[in-house]
């Protein structure tokens, strides 16, 4: 099995096909601290690509309730129980090109080749029933729910409607692996990674629905449609991402569920161009994570973790990273500041930026300027004699 | 994906109910309603603004720490 470099890992690992890294990557950053789950990311994926027959379902975009939900249930918590216990990573040595250390673990990757090797599978992974796909976020706000109680199984739980357990809220979309173990699955070769922007689609043509790519994908993004009877995934809108979307008159723009995200908690861009803000998020303040690093497909979705919730329990979801992100994220320099002004800012994506005294200014594919917000929002009142009521 | 399936037998979801265990000498939901507090004050959103965001019955809570914190700055 060749060897390929796993940046997040800190080290070369087995993967089916040689390294090939596309000439730009699609990444998005994720602000898990700004999520209240108002779900208008979910039905604006919903509402463009998946609402046809066949696709009830499916949930491209989802947002689920952490630690106790999930789409498909229990997804991350099925996938660490097959990866078993993992030593972790040896943070000693972090450098540029090893961030977070070394991983000293096995990815599903090596793991299926040394456990799976009967069931063929490329990484190591399980079918989720039909059952678990059925609705997305469901009790998850309502973990007290009617039926619990009527079960009498929650007789010493807290009174309805208050949480008094922490959690927050995860967004989730495909993280356009730049190692995708639903592509390393498929035993048709139907699903292949852009050149041009990392995208990683299922060409509909070829896809037989074996349904590999939904066992093996650790994120159970891949999903399969009954009505087709193939399987279908988040397209990270690559017609906007192209500037086919004649909006904006060939500029690229960023995707559905992150143009439409009222709290403002997403902004798109590209990993590996250190211009783009989401760079400068990820591998320079280092206070955006991926999900699950140590699945091994080094997921392209980075997420800013939750102040709030408890260490153990963030390290395991986004890596050793997680103290630096929260003290950094807590205590922003002006750069960053900046930079989180862009959020939201504007449907166009943005490129570059620069980070002024007062402002940041935002640039297109071609250096013009697309967004210039201010650091520090000016708060208007209206004079009493102007107010808008009877 | 396959089979069809009526209300009624969604009752079979597994319910777990456990709640997880915080960290020792952390009060989990008021850093989470300070965190808020703090998102939505650096988009320049009032006080008020804020307390109408999370009065919904899930997040009660947070809304009774958010309360908490602006009573006493």
């Amino acid at each position: 099995m060749p060897k390929v470099y796993n940046w997040q890992l800190g080290r070369e690992m087995d993967y089916p096909y040689e390294g090939k890294r596309s000439k730009r990557q699609f990444a998005a950053v994720f602000n898990i601290n700004r999520c209240i789950a108002c779900q208008t990311c979910t039905m604006a994926c919903k509402s463009t690509w998946t609402y046809s027959k066949g696709q009830e379902a499916m949930w491209w975009n989802n947002v689920e309730t952490k630690p106790y939900g999930g789409y498909p249930q229990h997804w991350d918590i099925k996938a660490l129980e097959l990866l078993g216990e993992q030593p972790g990573w040896d943070i000693n040595g972090s450098s540029e090109e090893k961030p977070y250390g070394v991983y000293q673990g096995e990815t599903l990757f090596e793991a299926a080749k040394t456990r799976a090797t009967e069931s063929g599978q490329q990484a190591l992974g399980y079918l989720p029933t039909e059952k678990e796909w059925r609705s997305p976020n469901f009790y998850e706000d309502t973990a007290y729910s009617s039926i619990a109680s009527r079960l009498g199984k929650m007789a010493d739980g807290a009174v309805l409607p208050e949480h008094k357990a922490w959690f927050f809220y995860l967004q989730r979309i495909c993280n356009h692996c730049s190692y995708p173990a639903c592509l390393a699955a498929c035993p048709r070769g139907a699903i292949y990674k852009r050149p041009e922007d990392g995208i990683v689609l299922i060409d509909q043509s070829q896809c037989r629905g074996y349904r590999k790519c939904v066992e093996q994908c650790p994120y159970k993004k891949p999903m399969f449609n009954p009505e087709t009877r193939i399987s279908e995934k988040c397209i990270a809108c690559y017609p906007r991402v192209e500037g086919s979307d004649p909006l904006t008159e060939g500029e690229p723009m960023v995707t559905r569920c992150i143009s439409a995200c009222v709290g403002k908690i997403r902004l798109q861009g590209w990993i590996d161009d250190p211009k783009s803000p989401v760079y400068y998020l990820v591998r320079e303040a280092k206070v955006a994570l991926p999900l699950y690093p140590q699945f091994g497909t080094e997921p392209n979705v980075y997420y800013i973790p939750p102040r709030w919730a408890p260490r153990g329990y963030l390290r395991q979801m986004f890596g050793p990273g997680v103290v630096h992100a929260i003290d950094a994220y807590a205590d922003p320099d002006h750069e960053l500041l900046g930079v989180l002004q862009l959020f939201g800012a504007t449907q166009r994506l943005v490129y570059g930026y620069s980070v002024k005294d007062d402002e940041v200014i935002g640039y297109g594919r071609k250096g013009q300027e697309v967004v210039r917000v201010p650091i520090e929002d000016p708060v208007f009142v209206r004079p009493e004699k102007h107010l808008n009521v009877t | 994906m396959e089979e069809l399936h009526t209300e009624d037998d969604r009752s079979d979801f597994e319910l777990t109910h456990h709640i997880l265990p915080g960290d020792p000498g952390r009060d989990h939901i008021a850093e989470m309603a300070e965190a808020f507090i703090i998102e939505f004050k650096r988009m320049r959103w009032t006080n008020e603004s804020i307390l109408a965001m999370f009065r919904i019955m899930f997040i009660r809570n947070v809304e009774r720490n958010m309360s908490l914190i602006f009573s006493t700055v």
